[in-house]
């Protein structure tokens, strides 16, 4: 039985997720629409035009045809893509020597992986039997009988803490947080090693109160003994210029934030690493 | 200073003179030659010439010890100033004044040196020297091919060389080596070898050159005894004191096998200057896997408290120095843009392997690895070798070193070009104790004459393929009419076109080089690097005439990654999908795709281009790979060798580019072509992992050395863990078959603005080929090139 799920990126080389050298595979679709996410084509689950206009010649070649491939110059472009689950591990087989050599393996990113449940257990499944790493990059706001699921078959969550603040989370996300840290404490228990990564927001989550609960929730989690360390991801605004190319689908709405101060980085990394948590700026 | 935290004073001073020298021309040399040739010319066979002219110089060249110097020698009369070799080359008036005013690579020389020059030199070596007896052979065929830019012509204006050292002077100074030409001499004249008179001529150069470099030592001993008695008087008995030790050193080295770690660093030194004085060779003089030579006497000395860690680094860094101190012999015309660079392509090889085949990574490797990255200069090239027995933190250290940004150390795999030279019929000893010189290139270190013979363009192959003979650059017919490529019903038609287009500019390019192979052996001897080089003294003939152990040929190949690019889009575009017709391609293509600017962005976004791990293109290039090889590889030289191929560029992919009109991969008429063997620039999307599997394809242990630039953005390797992947990658490479790797580690955005601020940005440093150089003495074009080099940035 063939398995087909939809990816927007593959990226090789990774080295900033999980540990060793990674390909990252990019799941479209995702539950939440956070105001800054700075992958916003991959929200709609569904392929989506995307439009280059620096890349545009003007040659009209789109204009009786609305297929993307006719674009000359990519400028017009499918973010998205449906692959067999066999096409897409055909493609993480190639990077095996890199993975076995450098303790690396496979990321599923997005969007959000658990948003296409069957595809990614089934790549989850085959990596295992490959001896393949992997890493889960989620902000956990899924069913917690999918989260159940995945974890026998996962090496690695890289699990968001966004906002501790249930409205406030709402509002930003347009998700609830229950659900989330339901499963943060799921993960927790399942024996599975975590990192927490937190985007850091200035005036969304850079307060002292906020950075106390999330202190607090953190240690919590961390008493588990699984939590493997945080990654301190202050705001950058790619996001912005990226959501301006969407032109079919859903196009969510974006905000422009600032980047935290130094202090309040500071203040969070320092709270942290006396709690003896591994902590990092970036990930 | 900045880069010099971890160095004394003096290593302070001696780089920042170094740095700050500025190239100039000496004419003292060209002098000495003239006056020479004038009373000698026609009285001695010519290796007895050469060798006596050695010699002349050895005694009569100025002698330089600079403030505060510990090693000594110079190949001129001060740091940076480059002797001519108008018996090679002799530069025109124009040539001079060129030099001294362009405004890249620019070599000082005063009025009155061009006015001695012009009454001088130029009037007595019209006629004779090495370049017009080359150009007089030159057959019709070959000039077209040579002015449309199908191929180079190392010998034109330097002596072939590329030359690496075994550990033999460590063993034997030059009186061991009197006694073993005397012995072989005497069996000689007791034989009825019929080659006897011959041999006896190059047997008697060479213990001319022996004796010559003797007597340029004991100069060296004769002044810094002078000075340290000046020193003396005013008061200065530190340097009075150094200034005795370096005259006793002189005294013992090279005349004596050294018996220390100075006198070794002092040894190589001699014998380095005495080959770059003979003649200018190729990629000047290498000492080849110098921290295994030096090994026994560091181990000795620190053993017994004669040295200590720091006084090793310090001598070190004295060495660096000094080859800083030795631009390339300028070069003019074609040459000059084949290799536009003040680097002298000196490789130090460090860590690989042993003659035994175990690790070599000793202490020494490390006091080198940390000298590169201390001391920041253009000279010496370094190459870190990693074999699979390499220990981990001899990696990661050469990567924190590459991290710096300056483009080295460059990264060779022995265990690939080890099983290159054993396929080429080396021993496994020999091979063992070979190496990479120059760029990239492999040869047997101490035993083998391994001749770089020019770049031959492929691409431009291509086009006059499609071209039907003609240069469409030139309008000129310069090669086979091998069909009307708009008559060829199939792709298969138009490769096989192609190949045998290639194999007849291989061949060609071969026929005239067996010529110059033997007037460079009849007219250019070298007895001195003879002597060094086995089994020159054995055998009785020159390093250029077949004398050593090995003798190859390479030609270098460029643009395997541009062929191969237009090769897929050829075979895809037309007569797969049958989207345009060859005749519209090739009117695209002479219209420099004006007007069709959304056709050439359809060939660079909707063709499988090589590096993307793809198997359409990257079967391709295995395809042109192994017919290059078919066509070079095994043809027999003069020197009782055989032509290998090599695929390096070093700047040659800029000029050959700017002569090969547009290509089918959506390239324009002027850019460069891809360098070394990587893949187009820009053409790789998929990143490095996937261009190390595009590359691994190639069976790299059939070539003479492969070329892969990666260019990173200095995120990728800022922590240890980074680094550490980096390892990983690397390892990853050279375990799938990969000769060599190198990386750029600089942002876009700081090439940028360095050309927008050049006197701000003077020491940035960027990986050209095999080799670095700043980035603001490079040609815009070339800076260009540079930045167009797919970048790897992090996620």
């Amino acid at each position: 039985m063939s398995v087909q799920g939809c990816i927007f990126d593959i990226k090789r080389y990774a080295i900033h997720d999980g540990p060793g050298i990674r390909m990252s595979l990019f799941f479209k679709g995702c539950p939440l629409s956070c105001r800054w996410c700075h992958n916003p084509e991959g929200i709609d689950p569904r392929p989506q035009l995307i439009f280059n206009k620096s890349r545009c010649l003007g040659c009209n070649a789109c204009e009786d045809q609305t297929l993307a491939d006719n674009c000359p110059a990519g400028a017009l472009e499918f973010c998205g893509k449906y692959m067999e689950a066999g096409q897409v591990m055909g493609i993480i087989l190639r990077e095996k020597l890199f993975f076995d050599r450098s303790g690396g393996g496979v990321t599923f990113t997005g969007g959000e992986p658990l948003s296409q449940p069957a595809f990614l257990l089934h790549l989850l499944k085959k990596c295992k039997e490959n001896g393949i790493h992997t890493a889960v990059d989620t902000s956990l706001y899924a069913s917690r009988k999918v989260v159940s699921r995945m974890i026998p078959y996962t090496g690695l969550f890289l699990a968001d803490l966004k906002i501790m603040d249930p409205l406030q989370h709402k509002k930003f996300t347009g998700v609830d947080n229950d659900l989330i840290q339901d499963n943060l404490r799921t993960i927790a228990c399942s024996g599975v090693p975590f990192f927490l990564r937190i985007p850091f927001i200035h005036g969304i989550n850079d307060k002292g109160s906020c950075i106390n609960e999330m202190v607090r929730f953190i240690l919590e989690l961390h008493e588990s003994g699984n939590l493997s360390g945080v990654h301190v991801l202050p705001y950058h605004n790619f996001g912005t210029d990226k959501q301006k190319r969407i032109i079919s689908g859903k196009v969510p709405a974006q905000q422009s934030f600032s980047a935290p101060t130094k202090e309040s980085i500071n203040s969070l990394l320092v709270k942290l690493q006396v709690l003896g948590i591994d902590t990092v700026i970036g990930g | 200073m900045k880069h010099m935290s971890s160095f004394n004073e003096r290593v302070s001073h001696l780089r920042e003179s170094s740095y700050l020298a500025e190239p100039s021309l000496s004419i003292e040399r060209a002098r000495i030659m003239t006056d020479f040739y004038r009373k000698n010319e026609k009285k001695h066979p010519v290796p007895v010439l050469r060798a006596l002219s050695f010699r002349e110089l050895c005694e009569k060249q100025s002698i330089y010890i600079g403030d505060r110097e510990l090693i000594v020698g110079e190949r001129g009369p001060r740091p940076k100033a480059v002797p001519t070799y108008p018996e090679l080359t002799c530069h025109s008036v124009e040539d001079l004044h060129i030099l001294n005013t362009r405004e890249r690579q620019r070599y000082r020389v005063s009025e009155e040196d061009i006015r001695i020059y012009s009454n001088e030199i130029i009037p007595f070596w019209k006629g004779k020297t090495q370049r017009e007896r080359i150009f007089s052979i030159l057959p019709g065929d070959w000039k077209l091919m040579y002015e449309s830019g199908l191929f180079t012509e190392f010998a034109e204006q330097r002596a072939p060389g590329h030359t690496a050292l075994d550990g033999k002077i460590y063993k034997y100074g030059m009186n061991d080596f009197h006694r073993r030409i005397a012995g072989v001499l005497s069996g000689i004249n007791s034989s009825n070898d019929p080659d006897k008179n011959r041999k006896r001529e190059m047997l008697q150069a060479m213990d001319i050159a022996c004796e010559a470099l003797i007597i340029f030592a004991k100069r060296h001993a004769a002044l810094a005894q002078k000075m340290a008695g000046e020193c003396r008087e005013r008061g200065d008995r530190s340097r009075a004191a150094e200034l005795e030790s370096i005259a006793a050193t002189c005294r013992r080295v090279p005349a004596n096998a050294p018996s220390g770690y100075r006198e070794a660093l002092q040894m190589y030194w001699f014998v380095h200057l005495g080959t770059i004085m003979e003649l200018n060779g190729w990629d000047a003089m290498n000492p080849g896997h110098l921290d295994q030579h030096l090994e026994p006497f560091y181990r000795k000395e620190i053993e017994s408290g004669t040295l200590s860690e720091d006084e090793a680094r310090e001598w070190m860094a004295c060495l660096f120095i000094k080859v800083n101190n030795h631009p390339a012999p300028p070069k003019v015309g074609v040459t000059a843009r084949e290799s536009g660079t003040y680097n002298d392509f000196t490789n130090i090889n460090i860590g690989g392997v042993r003659p035994d085949g175990t690790d070599a990574v000793n202490p020494v490797s490390y006091i080198m690895l940390e000298t590169l990255g201390e001391l920041h200069l253009l000279q010496p090239g370094v190459s870190a070798h990693i074999a699979s027995c390499t220990p981990d933190r001899f990696l990661l250290e050469s990567c924190r070193v590459i991290s710096k940004g300056y483009g080295y150390p460059s990264l060779f795999n022995p265990d690939v070009y080890i099983k290159e030279l054993t396929r080429q019929g080396k021993t496994i000893r020999d091979a063992r104790e070979g190496g990479c010189s120059g760029c990239i290139e492999v040869g047997a270190f101490g035993k083998e004459a391994y001749l770089l013979t020019g770049y031959l363009n492929v691409a431009k192959i291509l086009e006059i393929t499609l071209n039907n003979g003609t240069d469409p650059v030139t309008g000129k017919t310069v090669c086979l009419a091998t069909g009307d490529p708009t008559q060829f019903d199939s792709f298969e038609d138009f490769y096989n076109a192609f190949i045998k287009q290639l194999n007849y500019v291989i061949d060609t390019k071969i026929r005239v080089n067996r010529q110059i192979e033997r007037l460079t052996a009849q007219m250019t001897p070298a007895p001195f690097l003879s002597v060094l080089i086995d089994d020159c003294i054995e055998k009785g003939k020159d390093y250029y005439d077949g004398g050593p152990r090995y003798n190859t040929s390479y030609i270098q190949c460029t643009g395997l990654g541009t062929v191969t690019d237009c090769l897929s889009a050829i075979k895809k575009h037309i007569y797969e999908d049958r989207k345009w017709s060859m005749k519209e391609l090739l009117h695209m293509l002479s219209k420099n795709f004006r007007e069709y600017e959304p056709v050439r962005q359809y060939l660079l976004n909707k063709t499988s281009f090589f590096g993307n791990d793809d198997d359409y293109a990257d079967s391709l290039a295995v395809r042109l790979y192994e017919d290059m090889f078919r066509a070079i590889d095994g043809k027999p030289n003069t020197r009782g060798g055989v032509f290998h191929m090599d695929l390096l560029s070093t700047t040659c992919h800029v000029y050959f580019g700017s002569v090969t009109g547009a290509l089918p991969n959506g390239r324009m008429a002027g850019r460069p072509l891809s360098d070394g063997t990587s893949p187009s620039h820009g053409a790789d999307r998929n990143g490095p992992t996937a261009v190390i599997r595009s590359l691994s394809r190639l069976d790299q242990e059939r070539s003479g050395g492969t070329l892969l630039n990666q260019r990173f953005s200095p995120s990728m390797m800022r922590s240890v863990r980074d680094r550490e992947k980096l390892g990983c990658l690397i390892r990853c490479y050279f375990e799938s078959g990969g000769h060599h790797i190198q990386f750029n580690v600089v942002d876009t955005k700081t090439l940028r603005q360095a050309q927008k601020e050049p006197e701000l940005y003077r020491d940035l440093m960027v990986r050209v080929a095999g080799y670095s150089d700043y980035f603001n003495h490079l040609d815009p074009a070339l800076q260009e090139d540079i930045i167009c080099r797919t970048m790897n940035e992090g996620f």
